[in-house]
C-alpha cells in the first residue's frame, strides 16, 4: 500500500516528518517498508516558458530557444516542431537523469550549444494517464499555467514523502489512506478529521433506472447502489490527477477517477457501470455458468467457471464481481447516466476467481482480503459528494442496498486483569481505556470490566487476546518489563536418534568427512541416471502437485542423486580432497497419509583408493555405536560397480549399502574418476546399536597366537574365512585378524592366500601349545571343508 | 730399580686424554689398569724393593692406578656421552617443516548454528521434539488458525501433495504435535526443514531450516517471552546485545511480535547488512492463539503460552555475513571447510 504523505496530512495534524513518522508507525504495528520521493525522478526538471524559437543557422529541422527558468534563461537547441513561443514546456537541466534514461549534458548541436532539453512526455517515461497529451509526438505542452521554474513533478502532483506500507492479512483496512492515517492519529496521540459528504439529490428514483437482483447471496454479502445521471465525462481536476498519480494510479476520467479515488481514500472498491450499457434495466448477481465467457475491459475474453461471481444484466455478464468490469458497460465519452457500485464479495471466493483467472486488480486485491461490510454506503456517498464537488453529474433519489450477511456484533466486554496476566503488565483499567481509545476502540472501563465497541473496519478483533494486542501496542511493546520465567529446574530433553545424528556427524568430521545439505527434491531422470529398473520400489516416489520444475517434481526416495550433483559441482570448480556427508531424510510412500520418512547417512568419497578408506569409515561408525555384527556381503544396488560393492546387514537388519559407483553412473552425472559412496539407514543403526560401555578386567594370563595362512579360490570372500576362523576357533578366541592377502604366480591362478592371526587366552591360565595348535587345525580343517582351503606351507 | 713411576704416568695419562674410541680406550684400561698391567707387574715386583722403601712405592703404585682408573672411568663417559649425541644429533628434526594433517571435515554452518541454539535453550530447559516434513494440511495451517481461504494457503507459496497433504511450511506443525500428545508444562523446540514455493535466488530457497520453540504453562506472559527470547539472543549473539520488540501479525500467535537485535555485523553501528538502522529482523513470536491451545485440547482459561521461531539459514547467514544463501545449497567444499 502506498500512502503519500501529503494526503495523510488530509486527515490528521501530522506534525513529525516523514522519517519519524515511519518509526512510530513502525512500534504500533504498520510495517514501513520504506519511504520514497517519488519527485526525485524528476530532479533538474522544471517547467521553462519558451521567449523565443530562432531558426538553427545550420540546420533546417533544429530551432534554437531561449527558455525562461525562473531564475535563469537557457539557451536549448530542440527538434521539435510543436513548439510555440509563450508555450510552457518540461525543461531538463544539464546533469538531469530522466526516468528513461537519459542524461543531460551541455552539448553543441552543429555549432550551436545547448545548455538543456525540452522534454517529450516519453522522454520523461510518461504517458498520458499521467499527464493529459503526454503520448504525443512532440515536446509535452503544460496545459495549466505554471510559474516557469517550478518543480516539473509539482506539475505531476508528485510533491513529497510516499510511504510505503505492508498491509497485514489482518489489516485489510489499512489498504486505504484512511486507514493509514488511522494509524498515524494512533501513532502519535492524535485526532483523525473524516472528510465531510454532502451532495443534492435531483429527484426521480433510482428505480427508474436499475434494478438488482442477488441471485447468490452467499457470494454477495452486501450491494449498494446508486444512479448519477447527466454526466459530463471529460478529466478529472489536477488535485484529483496529483492525489491519484501521488498512490501510482493512473487518471482516466472523472468518473473512474472518482471510484479509483473512494477506492484509495476508504478501501472500498467501487465500480462504475454506464446505464446504457444494462439490458433490460436490471442487474444481476449470480453465479457464472459452466463455459460462460465474459471480455473484460482490458479487451481480454475471459473463460469462467460455475465458482465465480458475475455482475449480469438480463442478456448475460457485464462484469467479474469485485474483479473487473466488462468491455460492454464501461463508461465511454459519451456516457450519460453511471450506475455506482459499491458491494462487498465474499473474500475467500474472490480471491479464488482472481488468482483463477490471473486477474489480480487493486479492486480484487481488497475483496480478497476482505472489506468493511459496514462501510459500502458510506463509500458510495463519498464518490456521490465527488461527482457534486466536481459537478460531472445529478445524483439520482433512492439507493439500493441490499445485505445478505448479518452485520457483525460489534461489542465485545474483556477483563482488564486478564489482559495484565497475558501481557505482564499492571495497567489500571482506565488506562486501557484510555489507549484502546486512541486506536478507535470506543471503550469504557466498568470496574475490572472494559466494554470495547469494535468498529466495522476492525473485522480483526473478536477476543480478549485481540484487545490485549491493541493495549500492547498502543501501550508500546518497549514498556512491557522482562520477567524471568520460573518453574521445574530442569535440562531439556534431546532425543535419542538426535543424539545418534550428533554422534555420526561428529565421527565423521573427525574422519574428514565435510557435511552437506542438499534439496529433498527428485526427478524422474534422476532414477534413470542410477540405471534404476522399471519396477524398483524406489521409482514409487512422493509426486508435488505444483512443484518448481520437472527436476524438483518428486520427493527423493534415494540419498544418491544430491550427493552424485555435489560431487559433480566440486569437481566442476576442480575441488580437490572431495570428502562428504549428509544425513537427510528419504520420503518413501506408505500406504497411509504420510510417507514414512527414513533418517539416511550418506558418505561420499573420492578418489581411486577410496573405497576401504570409506568402508574404514563405516566400520569405525558401527565401532561407535557398538554394533558387533555388521555383515558386509558381496552384492547391493545396480548403481554400485558389479564387483565392487556389499550389502551391509546385522541379523535380520538391513544396515545399507556401501560400493563403488558404477561407470556408467558416474559418467552420467559428469564424475570422471572412481567414486566410492555409501548409505546407511538410520534406524537400522539404531536398532542394532548398542553403546552400553562394558569393562572387562585386563587379562592375568597371556594369550597365545597362531597365525596361519590357507590358499583358497580368489573368488572366495575373505569375510566367510574369516568367519569360518572365528567360529572354528573355539572358546578361548579372543580375536581374528587378517594381515596379509597376497596372489601371485606362485600360487597359481585364480588363488589367494590369507593370512591371518588368531589369538587364544582363557580368562584363568596360561594356554598349552596343544590347545592352541589344535584350535588351528579345527580351523583348518573347517576352511578346506568348506573353501577347499589349503593351509600355505 | 723398576720403573719410572712418573713416566708412567705422564704417559698413560696423555694417551688416555686422546684416546677417541671405546675399544682403544679398553685396551688402556687393561695396559694401565688391568690385572696384567705394568701396574700390577710393578706390584708385583715389590721384592726387588728395598723393605724401607716398600711402603711408600706401593702406595705411590696404587695412587698411580687409582688415578688411571678414575681417568679412564671419565674418558669412557666422555666418550660414551659423545657417541650419543651424535647419534642423537643425526636423528635432527625440523619442526617449522609442516606436520602430517589429517583431514578434518566441517559441519554444515547450518549445523553449527543450531547446535549453537540448541545449546541455549537445552540448558533452559527445552525439550527437542522432530516431526515429518511431509504433513497433514490439518497441522500445517487450519489447526494454526490458518483458515483455508488465508493468503498463505496459496498454491504458489506452498508446495501440495495432494488436497490434505502439503510439505511443511513451517516447523510449527510440531508445535501443534507435541500439544496434542503432552500435557503443560510444556517447553520445546522443533528445528527442521521447512518448504516453501520459491525460486532458489541470493535471498529465496524452496527448501530452508527454521527453529521455533514453544512454551505453554499456567500463567506465562508476554513479559516472559520478552525475557526469554531477550536472554536467548544475548547468549546467541554475545552480552552486549539489545533487543527490540516490534508489534507484527502471525495467524497462530496474539499478540505478536517481531525481534530484531543487534546487528551482529556492525554492532550497532550501522551497515550494509542492516541497512543503516543497527538492528537487525531475526525472530518473529507471540503469545499463543487461544484458537490453537484450544484445538490442541489445552484449556486457554488456564494455560497460556508463547511461541517463536526463526529461520537458521537466516540467523547463520547474519552470523557469517553470507549474502547469497545458495551457497547453503550448493555444498561447495571451499564453503564448507570454513566452518570447521
Amino acid at each position: 500500500m502506498i500512502a503519500p504523505y501529503k494526503w495523510l496530512c488530509d486527515y490528521v495534524d501530522i506534525d513529525v516528518s516523514p522519517a519519524e513518522l515511519e518509526k512510530k508507525l513502525i512500534m504500533t504495528g504498520t510495517q514501513v517498508e520504506g519511504i520514497r520521493e517519488p519527485a526525485e525522478a524528476f530532479k533538474d526538471v522544471a517547467v521553462g516558458k519558451i521567449i523565443s524559437i530562432k531558426k538553427h543557422p545550420d540546420a533546417d529541422k533544429l530551432s534554437v530557444c531561449q527558455v525562461d527558468l525562473g531564475c535563469e534563461t537557457l539557451q536549448i537547441v530542440c527538434g521539435a516542431s510543436n513548439i510555440f513561443e509563450g508555450a510552457l514546456v518540461p525543461a531538463a537541466r544539464i546533469g538531469a537523469k530522466l526516468p528513461s534514461g537519459i542524461t543531460i549534458n551541455k552539448s553543441k548541436l552543429r555549432g550551436v550549444y545547448s545548455y538543456g532539453m525540452l522534454c517529450s512526455g516519453a522522454e520523461l517515461g510518461l504517458s498520458s494517464s499521467d499527464y493529459p497529451g503526454a503520448d504525443a509526438d512532440g515536446i509535452l505542452i503544460i496545459s495549466e499555467d505554471y510559474a516557469p521554474g517550478t518543480p516539473f513533478s509539482e506539475v505531476l502532483g508528485l510533491s513529497g514523502a510516499v510511504l510505503e506500507i505492508e498491509v497485514g492479512a489482518n489489516r485489510p483496512d489499512c489498504l486505504s489512506v484512511i486507514g493509514i492515517a488511522r494509524e498515524c492519529a494512533a501513532a502519535l496521540g492524535k485526532d483523525i478529521k473524516l472528510p465531510a459528504v454532502s451532495f443534492r439529490e435531483c429527484g426521480g428514483d433510482i428505480s427508474d433506472y436499475v434494478k438488482v437482483r442477488v441471485s447468490d447471496p452467499d457470494l454477495c454479502e452486501r450491494y449498494c447502489a446508486r444512479a448519477v445521471t447527466n454526466v459530463k465525462i471529460g478529466p478529472s481536476p489536477k488535485w484529483l490527477r496529483d492525489r491519484l498519480n501521488s498512490a501510482g494510479v493512473r487518471a482516466i476520467n472523472n468518473i473512474v477517477d472518482i471510484t479509483n479515488f473512494v477506492m484509495l481514500e476508504t478501501g472500498q472498491p467501487m465500480h462504475a457501470f454506464d446505464h446504457a450499457d444494462i439490458r433490460g434495466g436490471e442487474i444481476i448477481v449470480r453465479r457464472a455458468r459452466e463455459n460462460e465467457t465474459i471480455t473484460t475491459l482490458d479487451g481480454k475474453v475471459r473463460a469462467l467457471t460455475s465458482e465465480m461471481l458475475l455482475i449480469c444484466d438480463t442478456q448475460g455478464p457485464i462484469g467479474i464481481a469485485g474483479i473487473m468490469g466488462g468491455e460492454n458497460s464501461g463508461i465511454k465519452p459519451e456516457t450519460k447516466t453511471v450506475i455506482f457500485e459499491s458491494a462487498r464479495f465474499n473474500q475467500g471466493n474472490t480471491r479464488r476467481a482472481s488468482r483463477a483467472l490471473g486477474l489480480q486488480t487493486e479492486s480484487a486485491m481488497r475483496f480478497s482480503k476482505g472489506v468493511d461490510i459496514t462501510g459500502c454506503k458510506a463509500a458510495l456517498e463519498r464518490a456521490l459528494s465527488l461527482v457534486e464537488e466536481l459537478g460531472c453529474g445529478d445524483v439520482v433519489s433512492g439507493e439500493i442496498d441490499i445485505v445478505s450477511a448479518a452485520l457483525p456484533q460489534r461489542k465485545i466486554c474483556v477483563s482488564a486483569p486478564d489482559i495484565n496476566k497475558k501481557l505482564g503488565v499492571s495497567l489500571k483499567p482506565e488506562e486501557m481505556a484510555s489507549l484502546l481509545r486512541r486506536a478507535f476502540i470506543k471503550t469504557e472501563a466498568r470496574g475490572d470490566t472494559l466494554e470495547c465497541e469494535i468498529p466495522g473496519f476492525r473485522g480483526d478483533i473478536s477476543v480478549m487476546e485481540d484487545i490485549a494486542e491493541e493495549v500492547a501496542r498502543m501501550h508500546g511493546y518497549d514498556n512491557i518489563p522482562l520477567t524471568r520465567m520460573t518453574g521445574e529446574i530442569r535440562r531439556g530433553v534431546v532425543p535419542a536418534q538426535e543424539k545418534s545424528l550428533d554422534k555420526i556427524r561428529s565421527l565423521l568430521t573427525g574422519l574428514g568427512y565435510s557435511e552437506c545439505v542438499t534439496y529433498s527434491f527428485a526427478s524422474a531422470s534422476d532414477l534413470d541416471k542410477l540405471g534404476l529398473p522399471r519396477d524398483d520400489m524406489r521409482r514409487d516416489m512422493l509426486e508435488i502437485m505444483n512443484p518448481l520444475g520437472e527436476e524438483q517434481k518428486y520427493m527423493r526416495t534415494s540419498a544418491l542423486p544430491e550427493m552424485l550433483k555435489v560431487i559433480a559441482g566440486n569437481l566442476n570448480r576442480k575441488n580437490a580432497g572431495l570428502m562428504l556427508f549428509e544425513t537427510g531424510r528419504v520420503y518413501l510412500p506408505s500406504g497411509s497419509e504420510l510417507p514414512d520418512e527414513r533418517q539416511y547417512v550418506c558418505i561420499a568419497h573420492y578418489g581411486d583408493e577410496a573405497l576401504f578408506e570409506l568402508k574404514g569409515a563405516v566400520e569405525n561408525l558401527f565401532d561407535s555405536f557398538g554394533i558387533r555384527k555388521a555383515k558386509f556381503e558381496a552384492g547391493g544396488p545396480v548403481y554400485f560397480h558389479p564387483y565392487r560393492k556389499a550389502a551391509i546387514s546385522a541379523g535380520q537388519t538391513v544396515l545399507g549399502e556401501i560400493g563403488e559407483i558404477h561407470p556408467d553412473v558416474r559418467a552420467a552425472y559428469g564424475i570422471s574418476g572412481r567414486l566410492s559412496a555409501a548409505v546407511l539407514d538410520l534406524r537400522g543403526l539404531l536398532d542394532c546399536a548398542d553403546e552400553t560401555v562394558r569393562f572387562e578386567p585386563l587379562p592375568k594370563f597371556p594369550s597365545v597366537q597362531r597365525d596361519i595362512a590357507l590358499i583358497v579360490d580368489s573368488g572366495v570372500p575373505a569375510g566367510s574365512v574369516l568367519d569360518c576362523a572365528a567360529e572354528n576357533a573355539g572358546s578361548y578366541l579372543e580375536s581374528v585378524s587378517l594381515f596379509d592377502v597376497y596372489s601371485g604366480a606362485q600360487l597359481g591362478g585364480g588363488k589367494k592366500s590369507l593370512a591371518f592371526s588368531v589369538v587364544l587366552r582363557a580368562k584363568d591360565r596360561t594356554l598349552t601349545d596343544e590347545e592352541a595348535n589344535a584350535a588351528r587345525d579345527r580351523i583348518v580343517e573347517a576352511a578346506g571343508r568348506l573353501f577347499g582351503a589349503k593351509l600355505r606351507e | 730399580m723398576g720403573i719410572d713411576l712418573e713416566d708412567l704416568k705422564e704417559r698413560a695419562a696423555a694417551e688416555i686424554k686422546s684416546c677417541v674410541s671405546l675399544s682403544s680406550l679398553e685396551e688402556l684400561r687393561v695396559r694401565y689398569a688391568g690385572k696384567k698391567s705394568v701396574l700390577s707387574a710393578a706390584l708385583r715386583g715389590m721384592k726387588d724393593i728395598p723393605e724401607s722403601e716398600r711402603p711408600a712405592y706401593g702406595k705411590k703404585v696404587n695412587e698411580i692406578r687409582d688415578f688411571l682408573t678414575a681417568a679412564i672411568g671419565e674418558k669412557e663417559r666422555e666418550l660414551k656421552s659423545s657417541g650419543k649425541e651424535e647419534r642423537l644429533k643425526s636423528e635432527a628434526a625440523d619442526l617449522t617443516l609442516p606436520g602430517k594433517k589429517k583431514p578434518v571435515g566441517a559441519l554444515h554452518p547450518i549445523t553449527r548454528t543450531y547446535y549453537e541454539i540448541r545449546d541455549i535453550f537445552v540448558s533452559m530447559g527445552f525439550d527437542v521434539k522432530d516431526g515429518p516434513e511431509v504433513e497433514l494440511d490439518k497441522y500445517n495451517f487450519e489447526m494454526l488458525n490458518i483458515p483455508k481461504d488465508h493468503p498463505a494457503r496459496d498454491m504458489q507459496d506452498t508446495f501440495y501433495i495432494s488436497e490434505k497433504v502439503l510439505l511443511r511450511t513451517h516447523t510449527s506443525p510440531v508445535q501443534i504435535r507435541t500439544m496434542l500428545r503432552e500435557k503443560p508444562p510444556i517447553r520445546m523446540i522443533c528445528p527442521g526443514r521447512v518448504y516453501r514455493s520459491d525460486d532458489p535466488d541470493a535471498t529465496h530457497s524452496p527448501v530452508f531450516h527454521q527453529i521455533e520453540g514453544l512454551v505453554v504453562a499456567e500463567g506465562i506472559s508476554f513479559a516472559h517471552l520478552k525475557s526469554t527470547l531477550d536472554l536467548f539472543l544475548k547468549e546467541l549473539y554475545g552480552e552486549e546485545t539489545k533487543t527490540k520488540f516490534r508489534p507484527g501479525h502471525f495467524p497462530f500467535t496474539e499478540p505478536s511480535a517481531e525481534v530484531d537485535a543487534t546487528c551482529a555485523k556492525c554492532g550497532g553501528k550501522g551497515c550494509g547488512v542492516c541497512k543503516g538502522t543497527g538492528m537487525i529482523e531475526v525472530l518473529g513470536c507471540g503469545m499463543v492463539h487461544p484458537q490453537v491451545l484450544r484445538v490442541c485440547g489445552i484449556d486457554p482459561q488456564i494455560y497460556s503460552g508463547f511461541a517463536f521461531g526463526m529461520g537458521l539459514d537466516r540467523v547463520t547467514s547474519i552470523k557469517y555475513g553470507i549474502t547469497d544463501i545458495r551457497l547453503f545449497f550448493e555444498n561447495d567444499v571451499r564453503f564448507l571447510t570454513q566452518f570447521r
